[in-house]
């Protein structure tokens, strides 16, 4: 299936996350929700026993989505994650500065994310997406003792209990915030779209590791609630959906242009100095396009002819990681401890507890060499 | 001074004045064959300008040619 008309697609933004919505509506309708929070601070592993005391409604959905899909191939998640270390920097690069500024250009996803006053906090958005992300490549991440599933269960009710929050305040103009369309057309922006920004960015990809990190978030789009049937099938149907969705609905707004600044100088912030501010900018807009770029107000600079030496300058630096094991162990080590430190100044130390909203408060973020692999062309199937 | 009444502390300091004179004639060598500091600017600003205009040519990000589309498509009506 990747014949993704306008018909089929409006078929999706009526779909919400039929298991989570009834969980959160349940508790809330029980008053359960701060009882809930609470015991669930402290569950944070796969395999520890579900807190006593736990809500019916809760304990029946934690039961339910405890173990990952059955048809996992765990030998491709293992080559996943090997290509995830292999480019931990440049991923982190590419979800930065070409995935949020994807989502932002995105008119109704900006608003979404504005409703739920998360536009002021953009640096826990993305400690809570990169923390989910790092629990996501850890060796044994779906064991006994990994951190992802419990986190990934947490986001799901994260969203269903933004869906119930908009529509009983009436604050959405659609029938289902966060509906089936948007929760894919983010999966494609988190892989996808950070394949092509890494092809952008000069970083030589094998056609193996495309299709593993892409099988990878197919996985993680199941786990969070993303209709199985509905998840484009490998890379070439991920374009045509990708396409598709983008051409359906991107465009300037306010709340984009908003975002893009928020997201801006939180990166001057944690870069130190002013005189490397104006590559991020830079960066943004050889990343995404001018035209894109200019619907998020990205500032032009004189950056903006140097930076597109960049991808020579990496590719620099992998002729020199082939150069031996040494050098390639060197360049893992900085790769390693410049992920860290992007992570650990986001979270400031911190652990993410993707906590229920009891209401729309203003301190809570959505989670909102030799074979080369190429991103497939342009979709002609997009209108 | 005769050659005989040289001290042990003597031998390495001509040693080492040796090692110094033929290190700093390498080094005249070396500066005689580099080009000045003018050159050197001159060359890398050729190489500069050479490498803008081949990256100048690089192929859009995927994200301007579906926003292109859409801008077309707006301006059609």
């Amino acid at each position: 299936m990747d014949d993704y008309t306008d018909e089929y697609m409006d078929g999706l933004r009526l779909k919400g996350d039929p298991l989570a919505d009834a969980t959160v509506d349940a508790l809330f309708t029980g008053g359960e929700v701060g009882r809930f929070n609470t015991l669930m601070r402290w569950f944070t592993t796969s395999g520890q026993a579900l807190p006593e005391g736990l809500p019916d409604a809760a304990r029946d959905y934690l039961e339910a989505t405890t173990t990952p899909p059955d048809w996992v191939d765990w030998g491709v998640m293992e080559q996943a994650r090997q290509f995830f270390i292999d480019n931990n920097v440049h991923i982190s690069t590419a979800l930065s500065f070409a995935a949020m500024p994807a989502c932002y250009v995105i008119p109704h996803v900006s608003r979404l994310l504005s409703a739920t006053h998360s536009l002021d906090y953009p640096a826990r958005r993305m400690a809570e997406t990169g923390q989910f992300t790092v629990y996501l490549m850890q060796p044994g991440a779906f064991e006994a003792g990994g951190r992802f599933l419990p986190a990934a269960q947490k986001v799901r009710l994260l969203h269903a209990s933004i869906r119930r929050h908009l529509r009983q305040e009436g604050r959405w103009p659609e029938p289902v915030p966060i509906c089936q369309e948007d929760m894919l057309g983010g999966l494609m922006m988190f892989s996808l779209q950070v394949l092509d920004a890494l092809h952008r960015m000069g970083v030589h990809i094998t056609p193996q590791g495309a299709e593993a990190y892409y099988y990878a978030w197919r996985v993680v789009g199941v786990i969070l609630g993303c209709d199985p049937e509905t998840i484009p099938a490998d890379l070439q149907a991920a374009r045509h959906f990708s396409d598709q969705y983008m051409t359906r609905h991107m465009g300037p707004s306010p709340e984009g242009a908003h975002l893009t600044r928020q997201l801006i100088e939180m990166y001057e912030q944690v870069v130190p100095g002013t005189l490397l501010d104006p590559v991020v900018p830079a960066l943004i807009r050889y990343l995404i396009g001018d035209t894109p770029a200019d619907w998020l107000e990205v500032p032009r600079s004189r950056w903006d002819s140097v930076i597109k030496i960049g991808p020579a300058l990496l590719g620099a630096l992998e002729r020199f990681e082939d150069r031996g094991p040494w050098a390639a162990q060197l360049s893992d080590r900085l790769g390693h401890l410049v992920t860290m430190l992007e992570l650990s100044s986001l979270t400031r130390g911190r652990v993410m507890h993707y906590a229920i909203p009891q209401e729309l408060r203003a301190d809570f973020g959505v989670p909102a060499p030799t074979a080369r692999w190429t991103p497939p062309p342009p979709s002609h199937k997009a209108r | 001074m005769a050659q005989g009444e040289n001290t042990p502390g003597d031998e390495v300091l001509y040693l080492a004045a040796g090692v110094a004179d033929l290190m700093a004639e390498g080094m005249r060598g070396l500066f005689r064959r580099l080009p000045g500091l003018v050159e050197v600017r001159q060359e890398l600003r050729a190489r500069g300008e050479l490498a803008l205009r081949r990256t100048g040519t690089a192929p859009e990000a995927h994200m301007e040619v579906l926003a292109r589309q859409v801008a077309m498509r707006k301006l059609d009506g």
